[in-house]
């Protein structure tokens, strides 16, 4: 946990969340033309999980509404001793996942601040890439590992104490792919369908990983094929004011 | 076959500039020296590849059908080649590898610029996930983004598939990176491909993946070109 971080009251709608103040912070990057420009936005007040959504989470929520299990799930679960690793999903069943406890994806502006705080710092943890905090193709390359329980990292918290928010899986954002406001790219993903993936994966290298850095994939996305690469993760978030 | 003049192209011997400050694995910038080399024009296609498994016996690759590539994709590059399985076709063509300096310089030329046609990003003229996903292809024929030339005239050279060098993948001198990647066990791929966003697409990005490394069904995996001396 990081220092001064502000988690959800044991048997509230905030547990396992931590709390990320209304306000400012510094979104994009300039050295990439999809994150353009580099600028200030703001937030209201939100609770985001801490960790991913799990296998055993999801799968009690299948369980209980009778929602598709994810297509590489070999016989209907996922592989032995991974109930603690990341549930890898279409959009589609997270955001079901999300509406069923109450919940929803965050946007993109609320993930990049819950990831980088205030400061526009590029890794959750400062400005300097380290492999020993995430894991990405700079490990996964030579160890093998597509994937990791999503509470083994804690040293790369970002500064409100969410985990894992670059590498192991990428995470699926409310919001569809588009060019920010204020940038003069154009790219033919933009308004193409396509939803937002943020914090790269393990199979991204470290220009990848970094807080700003967004990727997309179509809504509907079947993980059956992608079985020996996994597939995007999901975390939920709720507004303050909803509460 | 043609001849070489006509599949290679000489890069001139002399000075180039080298890397980047954007990523601190490809810094820092610098002039290097590099003698004069021929670089294949195109990335070595997938019927090159498969006359070579039938008069070798080597392997082949993951994706091919059992009675080899069809003639839908024998202009595209070969993709999910492992390093070794590179080295060995470039040797039964009397070739090799290009080293990583040579690949570098054949792609940017002399002036450090950041894509092979110059500075300015031109999703049209690669093909990278940025385009690729969302018009539903993989790899295309070699030589269908016509702008995709470097100041050599070499084709190709960012997107479609990562390309092996010879090099491995280390830190460059000055350079602080040290990754489990880094440590000696992993040789470098350069160019980025469909399965990726364009930032790797740049001259001067590079990764590395251990030598037997042949990528995964659905994201595709390395093809290369050769060098000669």
């Amino acid at each position: 946990m990081t220092k001064g971080s502000v988690m959800g009251e044991t048997g509230t709608k905030t547990e396992g969340m931590v709390f990320v103040p209304a306000g400012e912070f510094i979104m994009g990057d300039d050295r990439v033309a999809r994150e353009t420009p580099r600028r200030i936005e703001s937030t209201d007040a939100f609770w985001i999980d801490r960790f991913l959504v799990t296998n055993e989470q999801y799968l009690a929520f299948a369980e209980a509404t009778g929602a598709a299990h994810p297509a590489h799930w070999q016989g209907g679960l996922f592989p032995a001793g991974h109930e603690r690793h990341p549930a890898e999903v279409s959009w589609t069943m997270a955001d079901a996942y999300a509406r069923h406890v109450g919940k929803r994806l965050p946007t993109e502006a609320e993930w990049e601040k819950a990831a980088r705080g205030t400061d526009g710092r590029l890794f959750p943890w400062g400005d300097e890439f380290d492999s020993d905090r995430c894991l990405t193709w700079e490990t996964a390359s030579v160890t093998g590992a597509h994937s990791e329980p999503v509470d083994v990292r804690p040293s790369g918290a970002s500064p409100y104490g969410c985990e894992q928010m670059v590498g192991l899986c990428e995470e699926w954002i409310a919001d569809e792919y588009a060019g920010y406001p204020g940038s003069t790219h154009t790219s033919v993903g933009y308004g193409a369908g396509m939803y937002v993936l943020r914090g790269g994966s393990w199979i991204f290298p470290v220009t990848h990983v970094r807080c700003s850095y967004r990727c997309f994939e179509e809504p509907d996305l079947d993980t059956s094929g992608y079985a020996q690469l996994g597939g995007p993760g999901f975390r939920c978030v709720i507004s303050e004011k909803a509460l | 076959m043609n001849g070489r003049q006509d599949s290679m192209i000489w890069i001139e011997e002399g000075p180039f500039t080298m890397g980047s400050d954007l990523y601190e694995i490809e810094g820092p910038v610098r002039q290097v020296f590099v003698l004069g080399f021929w670089i294949d024009r195109l990335p070595v296609t997938h019927a090159e590849f498969f006359a070579y498994v039938q008069d070798t016996g080597a392997p082949m690759v993951p994706d091919w059908p059992a009675d080899g590539p069809g003639a839908d994709i024998a202009n595209y590059p070969v993709e999910r080649v492992s390093w070794q399985e590179a080295r060995d076709y470039a040797a039964w063509c009397g070739k090799r590898l290009p080293t990583e300096v040579e690949w570098e310089k054949a792609a940017r030329g002399t002036d450090g610029r950041e894509w092979p046609w110059g500075d300015e990003l031109i999703e049209e003229h690669m093909n990278v996930w940025d385009s690729a996903k969302p018009t539903n292809v993989m790899t295309i024929a070699n030589g269908s983004r016509l702008g995709n030339v470097s100041p050599y005239g070499v084709i190709d050279m960012s997107g479609n598939v990562e390309e092996w060098v010879e090099d491995l993948f280390l830190p460059y001198e000055g350079g602080t990176s040290n990754f489990p990647s880094t440590q000696g066990n992993c040789r470098v791929l350069r160019g980025g491909s469909w399965f990726y966003t364009n930032e790797m697409a740049r001259c001067s990005f590079r990764r590395g993946a251990l030598p037997t490394f042949s990528g995964y069904e659905r994201a595709g995996g390395p093809g290369f070109r050769c060098a000669q001396s």
